[in-house]
């Protein structure tokens, strides 16, 4: 165990520290988490304009098209806030001006989409769908500016002038260079070959990145993954998410697209089953344990823990019990710590698929407790039976090991205890 | 006197900290404790005295430790068993060794 331990620390640490320092990746991760409020906001008008209950959906239909304003000016618009949030962090990252940036790279954006015959704006190319040419636009900003900035190829003003004022003029010849470049491509692709930027980015990145992280398999490597981190006490969710969130969110946003249409829902994996489902008490289905703990522990160690922590386990925060336990290089626990959520996982994936409860398309906050957060996301009441039902799946997982590790630590109890009062005599 | 902690979100720390005030209160030491997101590090570099991180993040202990390093603010990583078991005293204990640590410095 230390041998492999070791081996964790020595080879495993550096890559997942670079993955998570790793500047274009964390750009895009907070880029995304600034349109996190938007996409609850938007959520809340889409259970209203879009419920999952038939005669409901009925009865809103007439105010369906007002009621989905507010929903496609928040989740709608997922990859026009993200290509400006995304090249503002990046550019803060550098020291550069992130305003300037994020200007530019929604210019870009804009260019690089194609407008429809009437010569609007398409609102789907504005959501989801843009997400990935966001991210990639963002970037090719950003390092642009950059490349200019670096060799002084920038308009300088003299001191004295605004700061406002010198800004806009240190984004000029990087931005006209910019634009010119998206626009020249997209100009050549379109004329040449009858393709788009949009249309290319969504061909090899977009699709391919979806169809393997909304699968069965990519599902469940994504959960193997987060626990095996976690069981070396590493945030597993923060760094398996800084890779694959724009694919989840994306995934959510079709699902979001389907409902508003009034169409089947097409994918069971997205933001709220990698946030929600499989991370009831948080990660490893910890709120099943803390149970055990309060209900059935016989040391005093596990008692006063699952006491201790029921509250903040209830809202989906386990870290106490992951160390506290601890989870971390713990075979007795770290073993079904793996088993539960990915049986759970599984249990949610076929009842989802198979129809028996609806397909997630709600974001709510992670720290939404259960069975509320089943419920909400999915707009189905069996949501949260499936849910409880689920948490006790992950207590019979995790209930002969617990026994195990409880029997354990009280022997230990009782022999320090024995130890103490020997030495009083 | 502020002592900062620093995990993902500033989830789980926030626990801590109410902790952590309690023990303060009662030995009446006056000490501000906060919790925040590591990746707001730059903000609170500067007006911390000491920065406490959760052991689940120490895989950004590079980045972490340099701006902190940089910023001359002493940091370090919480036990991982005194962050489990949320005792305040153990890790207030902690962030007061680590500041009179660097002052004999």
């Amino acid at each position: 165990m230390n041998g492999f331990n070791a081996f964790m620390e020595r080879y495993f640490m550096p890559v997942a520290g670079k993955l998570a320092e790793q500047r274009h990746l964390k750009a895009v991760r907070d880029g995304i988490v600034a349109a996190m409020p938007l996409l609850i906001i938007g959520s809340i008008f889409l259970i209203i304009s879009s419920p999952p209950i038939e005669s409901w959906e009925t009865f809103m239909e007439p105010y369906a098209p007002t009621l989905n304003i507010p929903v496609d000016a928040t989740f709608g618009m997922l990859g026009l806030v993200a290509v400006f949030a995304i090249s503002y962090s990046l550019a803060n990252s550098y020291k550069m001006d992130g305003l300037s940036a994020g200007v530019l790279a929604l210019a870009a954006f804009m260019v690089a989409t194609p407008l429809t015959e009437e010569g609007d704006i398409p609102l789907n190319l504005m959501g989801a769908e843009g997400l990935f040419i966001a991210i990639v636009l963002a970037i090719f900003t950003v390092e642009v500016y950059r490349f200019f900035e670096n060799r002084n190829i920038v308009i300088r003003m003299p001191e004295g002038v605004p700061p406002s004022v010198w800004r806009a003029f240190s984004a000029l010849i990087p931005g006209a260079v910019i634009i010119f470049i998206v626009w020249g491509v997209d100009l050549l692709l379109t004329s040449s070959f009858d393709l788009s930027l949009h249309g290319i980015v969504s061909a090899v990145l977009r699709q391919p990145l979806e169809a393997m992280g909304g699968s069965f398999w990519g599902a469940m490597i994504a959960i193997i993954l987060v626990h095996l981190l976690w069981s070396f006490g590493i945030h597993g969710i923060s760094i398996v998410a800084s890779v694959m969130a724009p694919i989840w969110y994306s995934l959510t946003d079709q699902n979001v697209a389907a409902q508003q249409a009034g169409e089947a829902l097409p994918h069971v994996i997205g933001q709220p089953f990698m946030a929600i489902w499989w991370a009831v008490g948080g990660s490893g289905m910890a709120l099943a344990l803390t149970i055990l703990f309060v209900w059935r522990a016989r040391s005093k160690h596990l008692k006063g823990l699952g006491r201790g922590s029921i509250w903040a386990s209830f809202f989906n925060i386990s870290e106490p019990v992951i160390f506290g336990a601890p989870i971390v290089m713990n075979p007795l626990l770290f073993v079904p710590f793996i088993l539960a959520p990915l049986a759970v996982g599984i249990i949610t994936y076929f009842s989802m698929s198979l129809g028996i409860v609806g397909k997630p398309y709600v974001i709510v906050p992670w720290t939404t407790p259960p069975p509320f957060s089943g419920i909400l996301t999915t707009g189905d009441w069996r949501g949260g039976v499936l849910m409880m039902v689920n948490l006790v799946v992950a207590m019979f997982i995790y209930y002969p090991f617990f026994r195990l590790y409880d029997k354990k630590l009280m022997e230990e109890e009782e022999t320090n205890e024995q130890a103490a009062a020997s030495k009083d005599v | 006197m502020k002592i900062t902690l620093l995990c993902a979100l500033g989830m789980s720390t926030s626990l801590l900290v109410e902790r952590m005030k309690k023990v303060a209160n009662e030995r009446e030491i006056n000490v501000e404790i906060e919790a925040y997101s590591a990746d707001d590090i730059d903000k609170h570099v500067e007006t911390a005295n000491v920065i406490l991180l959760g052991p689940q993040i120490r895989y950004k202990k590079n980045e972490l430790f340099k701006k902190a390093k940089a910023a001359n603010t002493p940091i370090e990583i919480i036990d991982m068993r005194a962050y489990g078991s949320t005792d305040g005293e153990k890790v207030l204990d902690q962030a007061l060794d680590l500041m009179n640590y660097t002052r004999e410095e």
